[in-house]
């Protein structure tokens, strides 16, 4: 049995009239991949942004390695090993992928002055580890070759990768990422699937992720969430998904979803 | 009676407060800028009706109507010209208006001089209604100023572009601009916005002293009435405008000017902290 | 430590290496010269110190992601509070001055926390108005600060015994003191708390993501800027010898804030040209100082327009227009 080291209980946000994510329950096991699949504004990013703190719940509870997250600030929850990437604007535009990796690594240098701040007390580098871990960071999404590039000048998809860097700069145990493939290519699909799952089994990242490109989620995904108008319709392995008459009439039958 | 009486003043000041706060608060909505120039368009809408009054020797409310005018083209002008690259950034939007502030404050200097000047009466005796005893003057531009109201409500009611405008204001969608071009759809809103803040100036003039210095105070009150009612909120511009003008007026009875500012500072801190929103919750956030 | 230059071959650091000896050579003969040219020129160079050291704090601020329109107010408490402290405590101009700086940082650590929550424009309206609020207090406790007349034979600088009682020796302190402080900001954005101001005025969302806690950074840069503000405060009185509330108030405020954008946001560099400039045009063009005012709003909206790094970017703009294609 897989620890749940994600557990979201009865989450649930309201603005004003409108209920964007209702009673969302579920886990993610350590070292699972699971996708969280719906419809465009089935709460998807909300029930993101409400596990990561960017956006306070209504009511609802969120345990990260059995440890009350909930509501708690968005770097605090970093700190504590839950990391996000973007769908969009992932990356400091006008400096060089390596300063962009950098930024990434400031709360955890020790012996510095915001790591004092933030209060980091875990996977510290000294001062001088610092080129060294910026360069396994570039090995680990394989873009040695673009170190000195601004980041802005990158193509997308190679932006898309160094978010994914940046997030993995604060040295998570897990991994939020939001649609990582959209916007990319054939190619630059199969790059991210090969990725990822180096990620979790190479690395023991756990790894939750938001996605419409549903080859990537039967592939990769041990098991998947369906989110329809902010509430969990379904739940189960890639196969049982692909044959819920519920989900396919709700999802997978509409126009938007491709790939398969 | 003492009350009433402060209520007659707190109400005229309360009209006053309320065009520079709706003024305001519409370059705020359409633009996403805090204008700085707000107070100048206040003291360029009073000498134009010093001007046109004293000068060219027009009647009042004719004066007061060719300053709108004026004022609405030329902050169309200086929009198209001046503000464009600089529509909905909000913070070099507002430094930029900082300095449009100096030109136009130190322009009516060079033209005007730094000392004081006063309109002769645009009409004088007073009215008693009951034991109030009103100057005409102010029933003169209580008038005017409710009129001048009308109109607006039925522009931003009624017509195509002042529902566009309520729109884009009250929740900005670039959808509700609803097809009438950008040229024309900001330096209406900058132009109409600092309108308000020159008709306000225009129908001050006779009431108090016209100098290059008069827009200050009156930007710093658009400031904490659109704070209180809620940046972007046209409603609660209102409805704060007339709050403020009232609560001076009474305040002024009983506590020492220099307290009440404090506290309505104070005040203006609070909300913007617990309640960016403002009184009515409308704000643009 | 990674390298902070994003594009750099020998040949260039060569050159630059050179330019930097050669810019402080030539900064030290401008520092120096104003005092052979007799005490108006050295008074305006005091003023221009003074104002480098101030807007040098609120480029912190700024360079963290918020801009402070309130900072006379903390210029306020440095010369108000050293004054007082002296006056009621009998404490020396320096005890009193580091006092007073301590309690500034203080207020800043209540008000930033309380509204540090705000951005952009809401956070510019919020301490407009505690800056207001500020000169009203001090222009209503009259008991204490003497409200409109303010306080006055203000005893010089003292040091170890030294009394900067005269123009020339209050100038040198004034140099050392700017040069401290340019050097202090030069390590804070070499380091790593720097860099993280830099990450969290850039991108908030993204650097929180990474673990910087937008708050707790943006509060620490307001602390260190409002501390700047008042050490300049401490100075002026004591120069000066007079504060009123009015030298406090909103147009100060507004003036410190355009001589930060014109000289140069994001640079460290961009408020000692700001200051320079501003302070000083006023007496090379003795002309109607309405006229100065219509250029200085005429250059504001000028820079914002063309080149919104201000002054200090242009010749990096003039470079990269001549520089060879690769």
């Amino acid at each position: 049995m897989t620890v749940e080291y994600l557990k979201v209980n009865n989450l649930s946000k309201q603005y004003g009239g409108l209920t964007a994510v209702k009673k969302l329950t579920f886990s993610v096991g350590k070292g699972e991949i699971v996708g969280l699949i719906g419809p465009n504004g089935a709460g998807k990013t909300t029930a993101f942004n409400l596990i990561n703190g960017t956006v306070r719940c209504t009511a609802g509870q969120v345990l990260f390695d059995q440890v009350d997250i909930t509501n708690r600030s968005t770097s605090r929850i970093v700190v504590a090993g839950l990391a996000r990437t973007f769908q969009s604007t992932s990356t400091y535009a006008d400096i060089s992928v390596r300063q962009n990796l950098y930024r990434g690594l400031l709360s955890r240098i020790h012996n510095s002055s915001v790591r004092r701040l933030v209060g980091r007390t875990n996977g510290l580098v000294a001062h001088h580890e610092v080129d060294a871990e910026i360069d396994r960071l570039l090995a680990l999404v394989d873009m040695q070759r673009w170190g000195d590039v601004e980041a802005g000048a990158l193509a997308y998809g190679l932006q898309k990768r160094l978010g994914i860097a940046i997030a993995l700069a604060s040295k998570p145990s897990m991994l939020l990422l939001d649609e990582p493939a959209a916007g990319l290519n054939h190619e630059e699909c199969r790059e991210l699937t090969v990725l990822l799952r180096s990620l979790q089994q190479d690395h023991g990242l756990t790894l939750l992720l938001v996605e419409h490109h549903m080859a990537i989620v039967m592939e990769l995904c041990h098991r998947i969430i369906v989110l329809v108008q902010g509430e969990k319709i379904a739940e189960g392995s890639p196969e049982e998904i692909r044959n819920n008459p519920a989900v396919v009439e709700a999802y997978l039958g509409a126009p938007e979803y491709a790939h398969a | 009676m003492l009350l009433a009486q402060a209520t007659v003043n707190g109400l005229v000041v309360g009209l006053l407060y309320l065009f520079m706060a709706v003024g305001f608060t519409l370059v705020f909505g359409v633009m996403r800028m805090v204008n700085f120039a707000h107070g100048e368009f206040y003291m360029l809408g009073a000498f134009g009706a010093y001007v046109l009054t004293t000068g060219f020797h027009l009647p009042f409310l004719a004066s007061v109507v060719l300053t709108l005018v004026a004022a609405i083209v030329v902050g169309g002008l200086l929009e198209y010209v001046i503000l464009k690259p600089l529509r909905r950034d909000e913070l070099n939007g507002m430094i930029v208006t900082i300095g449009l502030a100096m030109v136009l404050q130190n322009g009516a200097l060079l033209i005007f001089g730094p000392d004081p000047l006063s309109m002769p009466a645009v009409i004088t005796g007073t009215t008693r209604i009951g034991t109030i005893v009103i100057p005409n003057s102010r029933i003169y531009v209580v008038v005017f100023a409710i009129l001048v109201l009308a109109l607006l409500y039925v522009f931003l009611r009624y017509s195509r572009l002042g529902r566009a405008l309520r729109a884009v204001v009250e929740d900005f969608q670039i959808a509700s601009i609803q097809g009438i071009p950008a040229r024309v759809f900001y330096p209406l809103g900058f132009g109409l916005g600092v309108g308000l803040a020159a008709v306000a100036g225009a129908l001050m003039a006779p009431l108090f002293v016209v100098s290059a210095f008069s827009g200050t105070t009156p930007l710093l009150k658009a400031f904490i009435v659109v704070i209180l009612g809620g940046l972007g909120s046209i409603p609660g511009a209102v409805v704060a405008g007339l709050a403020l003008g009232l609560t001076e007026s009474y305040a002024g009875l009983f506590f020492e000017s220099s307290t009440a500012d404090m506290v309505i500072f104070l005040v203006v801190i609070i909300m913007l902290v617990l309640m960016p929103k403002g009184i009515l919750g409308k704000g643009d956030v | 430590m990674c390298d902070m230059q994003n594009q750099s071959t020998s040949v260039v650091s060569g050159s630059r290496f050179k330019a930097v000896h050669i810019g402080i050579i030539i900064l030290l003969c401008l520092a120096i010269w104003p005092t052979f040219m007799g005490p108006y020129i050295l008074h305006v160079a005091i003023l221009i110190a003074l104002n480098i050291l101030i807007v040098n704090g609120l480029s912190i601020i700024e360079r963290s992601g918020q801009l402070s329109f309130g900072h006379s107010a903390f210029v306020a408490f440095g010369a108000y509070g050293s004054v007082l402290l002296s006056i009621h405590f009998g404490l020396s101009p320096l005890v009193a001055g580091v006092f007073a700086i301590i309690f500034a940082a203080l207020i800043a650590l209540v008000l930033g926390g309380v509204i540090l929550r705000l951005k952009g424009v809401y956070f510019v309206l919020v301490t407009f108005a505690f800056a207001e609020l500020t000169r009203l207090a001090l222009m209503d406790w009259s008991a204490v600060t003497g409200g409109a007349n303010g306080l006055s034979a203000i005893p010089s600088f003292e040091l170890l015994g030294f009394v900067f009682d005269t123009r020339p020796s209050f100038y040198g302190l004034m140099i050392v003191v700017v040069v401290l402080s340019l050097i202090l900001t030069h390590q804070i954005f070499k380091h790593p708390l720097g860099e993280a101001f830099m990450a969290v005025a850039q991108n908030g969302p993204l650097s929180e993501s990474t673990g910087l806690s937008v708050y707790r950074l943006q509060l620490v840069a307001f602390m260190i800027g409002c501390a700047l503000a008042a050490l300049g405060g401490v100075l002026m009185a004591r120069y000066i010898g007079f504060v009123s509330p009015e030298s406090f108030n909103l147009n100060i405020s507004v003036a410190l804030v355009t001589m930060l954008v014109i000289g140069g946001r994001g640079s460290l560099w961009g408020p000692v040209v700001g200051a320079i400039v501003l302070t000083s045009l006023p007496e090379i063009f003795r002309g109607a100082l309405q006229t100065q005012h219509i250029f200085y709003g005429i250059s504001l909206i000028l820079i914002l327009r063309f080149l919104p790094g201000g002054l200090v970017s242009l010749p990096g703009r003039i470079w990269k227009r001549t520089r060879v294609p690769q």
